[in-house]
């Protein structure tokens, strides 16, 4: 019987390390069926519109936008928000 | 001769609920290009309000701090009231007059397709419900869903935002319904990576079962029920897709507590 040799190969892991948040962070919309006094229409420009009244409205922000604000701002680079 | 007729007719009633589905699912791929940011009201003084913003998927994981700052202890309903019961309900909220999703494009049941395929998957054999398919709606440039022949169209109100960290849960519940024309709850799973705090749907009680009651949360919907029951278990956790699961208001349904590990 042939003896030989027994090799054992150590091979460099690389080892990579990703976060883990740890955090589910979940919308919850209600669901429900269309009356009559939901818009039967939404555009986009509808939906801008609105958004930016309920910017205002919701946030308390002063009618007059005044982009110096961080958040005024950032709606104008984003075009629009949807709190719907 | 009747009351055989009606009964007949009550069972096969019977057996069309039992075969229809409670819940629906998916999960729609995210541009890494076009992140999507939560912008929040941080406080209030006077006239002015502070705002931060946390996009996803996150660079890294501290960046939700502010986010998990900006938050309150979420309260559930019991009966008539609304209360804080960490050993019924251990999470974070934000309701939905103190945040704002940009673009809101991104997260838009309507523009993803999510209010078809609910309507679809859950109404199709509801009256004056159509068999439509998700490929028939056009959603490219507006928020028109259009109205099927005799069916009635899905409205999504942005309720709020729940965070759930580690070991953070939501015992079985099941929703208090906010009016009569609610049908259900939509659920959207923002990408953030994590493990556990996976939702649970179950399919609702029997006729004559134990039931969640008409407001509130139940006692242990979940436990003591006839038998085995249907339920459907997301797999959320992934950076890379909005997962969403969309359900009847009479299904119970719990969060698991979100776990530690490995990656």
């Amino acid at each position: 019987m042939e003896t030989g040799e027994f090799h054992c190969h150590f091979y460099a892991i690389p080892y990579v390390l990703t976060y883990v948040c740890f955090h589910s962070v979940t919308l919850s919309y209600n669901l429900f069926f269309e009356t009559e006094k939901d818009t039967s229409k939404l555009t986009v420009d509808a939906v801008q519109e609105r958004a930016v009244e309920r910017i205002v409205s919701a946030l308390k922000l002063p009618g007059n936008l005044d982009d110096s604000q961080p958040f005024v701002a950032f709606h104008l680079q984003h075009r629009y928000v949807s709190f719907t | 001769m009747g009351a055989a007729s009606n009964n007949i007719e009550m069972l096969r009633s019977a057996l069309r609920a039992a075969r229809m589905p409670f819940c629906a699912a998916g999960d729609i791929p995210i541009s890494q290009d076009i992140p999507i940011k939560l912008l929040f009201r941080v406080s209030e003084q006077g006239d002015h309000t502070s705002m931060n913003s946390v996009t996803f998927p996150l660079s890294k994981a501290d960046d939700i701090n502010p986010l998990l700052e900006a938050c309150k202890q979420a309260s559930f309903g019991r009966g008539s009231e609304e209360v804080l019961d960490p050993s019924y309900r251990r999470a974070l909220v934000l309701h939905a007059d103190s945040f704002a999703i940009a673009p809101a494009t991104a997260v838009d049941p309507y523009g993803l397709g999510m209010l078809a395929k609910i309507r679809q998957s859950l109404l199709s054999d509801a009256p004056g419900a159509t068999n439509r398919g998700e490929d028939e709606v056009e959603y490219e440039d507006d928020y028109e869903e259009e109205r099927p022949p005799q069916g009635r169209r899905i409205v999504a109100h942005l309720d709020k935002m729940n965070v759930y960290g580690v070991g953070d849960f939501f015992k079985g519940h099941v929703d208090t319904p906010r009016s009569n024309q609610m049908l259900g709850t939509l659920v959207i799973n923002l990408p953030v990576a994590h493990e556990g705090g996976h939702l649970v749907v179950h399919a609702p009680y029997p006729s004559g079962g134990a039931s969640g009651g008409d407001s509130g949360v139940a006692q242990s919907p979940l436990d003591g029920g006839p038998g085995q029951r249907d339920s459907y278990t997301t797999t959320w956790g992934s950076e890379d897709v909005l997962s969403w699961v969309a359900f009847f208001s009479d299904c119970p349904h719990e969060v698991l507590p979100v776990k530690r590990g490995n990656r």
